[in-house]
């Protein structure tokens, strides 16, 4: 039985090939039963074909393409070569030793023979210092850390008795808990200086600071979004749409930054991110259910918060919630 | 293939001359695909450029797990992606910065140096053609205009479109569909039955 909206639904999977073979051939057996069907697919064919035309005309001719190359090398020459390319090209220098592979390769055993030997050294004199480095000062620079119940207070700078007015920290299993605020600063500030952080993170080597607290920020809103009651007619979210359009044009000069210096692992994830920011700048102040679970269904799909999470080296913060 | 990866590496060491020469055998087609997306050459030119800009400052880090013109394409999406954006936001603020729609004259679609054989009668339903098909791509959203040319001009599956725009598969179809009838509707091609002769068919007639 010939159903015409199943079959008018099917045909722009049709004209874009994106049928399977038995169902290409299904499909097409309706049509030739259906006037109607056939015309709504002939005129898509068409539609398709006049654009294409159009387009083909609209193409300029072959005097048109050195000029543009000419203007292309006009654009490329007023920008500065990136970091990694100059490094691409200062490496380059040393293609002329692949020409000669025997010494390279003498010179590579020296080298590593030259490690072994001051390894080996330092192993068996490790009072003395080594001939090869200037003497240093051996002290630590990572802070001892006390773990009295009293110094532990003092060292995350809370008291019991806060004589700042500010409220007293809970203890749980002998933990005290810092407000998060203070734990983020703890946390950036260690992952800042590799010498007091255990776990230096990748994300410090590929993003500036600017950008991973942007991150962070980011991180915080959209899973402050993504918590907000689908279910809840009257729900506000003027805060978060303020916020979010805040962070949409530092995430724009931060994307711009990244373009211009050529990052492209930031470039893609402040670009994968700024389609939510922008979503939810845009949202009305008392959005529909159905307006919310599309973003929310997309932040899903894409993990983005996950992968701020990541990337604004934080990890640590959310551990427990 | 090995002339290109030759490309690749010299590129990648900083060299323009090579860029540019790879960047010759793909330009048309990037063109292309600006000037099916702005609708305007002279934006088309630019945002090509673009495109091919930002390949040469990352250039450095592909490393050839995909084909070099995918990864020129990846690009090429998140720049259009970026227009969109830019574009949204100057909406919003009000700043009217684009002409969506408006028509655009002969000469800047360079058909001013088209075959000077061609009757001027010829040219002209040649620039109205033009001119509809560039009017009707303008009043599709950025979005179903970049999804439009992804299939019809790239062939990409719903999937990969779907994952390069960020969104399911199925509002792929709904904006494919959306965006086929609004150029059916904005180009008068009408449902007719076969045998009538349509705008298209109009046009093979008389050229042929």
């Amino acid at each position: 039985m010939h159903d015409c909206l199943k079959t008018k639904e099917q045909l722009v999977d049709l004209v874009f090939d994106e049928l399977d073979q038995e169902t290409r051939r299904r499909v097409l057996l309706e049509l030739e039963s259906c006037d109607d069907c056939q015309a709504h697919y002939q005129s898509m064919v068409e539609t398709l074909s006049v654009v294409d035309r159009a387009v083909e005309m609209a193409m300029p001719d072959e005097r048109y393409w050195p000029g543009y190359e000419a203007r292309l090398r006009t654009r490329m020459q007023q920008e500065r070569p990136n970091l990694i390319q100059r490094l691409a090209e200062w490496l380059g220098g040393f293609r002329i030793l692949a020409l000669k592979p025997l010494p390279l390769a003498a010179g590579l055993a020296l080298a590593l023979l030259m490690i072994g030997w001051w390894w080996n050294w330092q192993r068996l004199n490790p009072a003395t210092p080594s001939p090869l480095s200037p003497v240093v000062a051996t002290k630590s620079p990572t802070p001892k850390v006390e773990t009295g119940a009293a110094d532990t207070d003092v060292a995350v700078g809370i008291s019991k008795n806060d004589k700042a007015g500010r409220p007293k920290t809970r203890k749980q299993d002998g933990k005290p808990l810092v407000p998060r605020e203070e734990r983020r600063e703890e946390i950036i500030a260690s992952n800042a200086d590799p010498a007091v952080s255990d776990q230096p993170l990748i994300a410090n080597s590929i993003f500036t600071p600017d950008a991973i607290r942007h991150f962070e920020k980011s991180q915080l809103l959209l899973r402050s979004f993504r918590n907000t009651k689908n279910g809840s007619a009257a729900i506000d979210l003027t805060y978060e749409k303020e916020l979010s359009q805040r962070l949409l044009y530092q995430n724009i000069l931060l994307r711009r930054e990244a373009e211009l210096k050529g990052n492209l692992p930031a470039e893609e994830t402040l670009s994968d991110l700024e389609p939510f920011l922008l979503d939810i700048a845009n949202l009305p102040d008392k959005p529909s259910p159905d307006e919310l679970s599309d973003i929310k269904e997309r932040l899903q799909r894409k993990e983005m918060i996950a992968a701020l999470q990541v990337y604004s080296g934080s990890l640590p913060i959310f551990q427990n919630q | 293939m090995a002339q290109e990866q030759d490309l690749i590496e010299r590129a990648q060491a900083g060299d323009q001359d090579a860029f540019c020469f790879l960047a010759r055998s793909y330009q048309r087609r990037i063109y292309a695909l600006a000037l099916h997306y702005t609708h305007d050459p002279h934006e088309a030119e630019d945002l090509s450029q673009e495109v091919w800009l930002k390949a040469f400052r990352a250039i450095g880090s592909y490393r050839g797990e995909a084909g070099f013109y995918t990864w020129l394409r990846r690009i090429t999406i998140n720049t259009f992606l970026n227009h969109q954006r830019e574009l949204k936001i100057m909406f919003s603020k009000g700043k009217q910065a684009i002409r969506m729609g408006e028509l655009v004259s002969l000469e800047d679609l360079g058909l001013a140096q088209a075959e000077p054989r061609q009757m001027p009668e010829e040219r002209l339903h040649q620039q109205m053609m033009v001119e509809k098909v560039m009017e009707g791509l303008g009043e599709l959203t950025p979005q179903q205009r970049l999804m439009f040319l992804l299939k019809h001009r790239e062939g990409m599956t719903y999937e990969e479109i779907a994952q390069s725009c960020a969104v399911s598969t199925g509002t792929v179809k709904k904006g494919l569909f959306r965006a086929v009838s609004r150029l059916r509707e904005l180009l008068g091609v009408r449902l007719t039955a076969p045998e009538d002769v349509t705008y298209a068919a109009r046009e093979r007639h008389k050229t042929s």
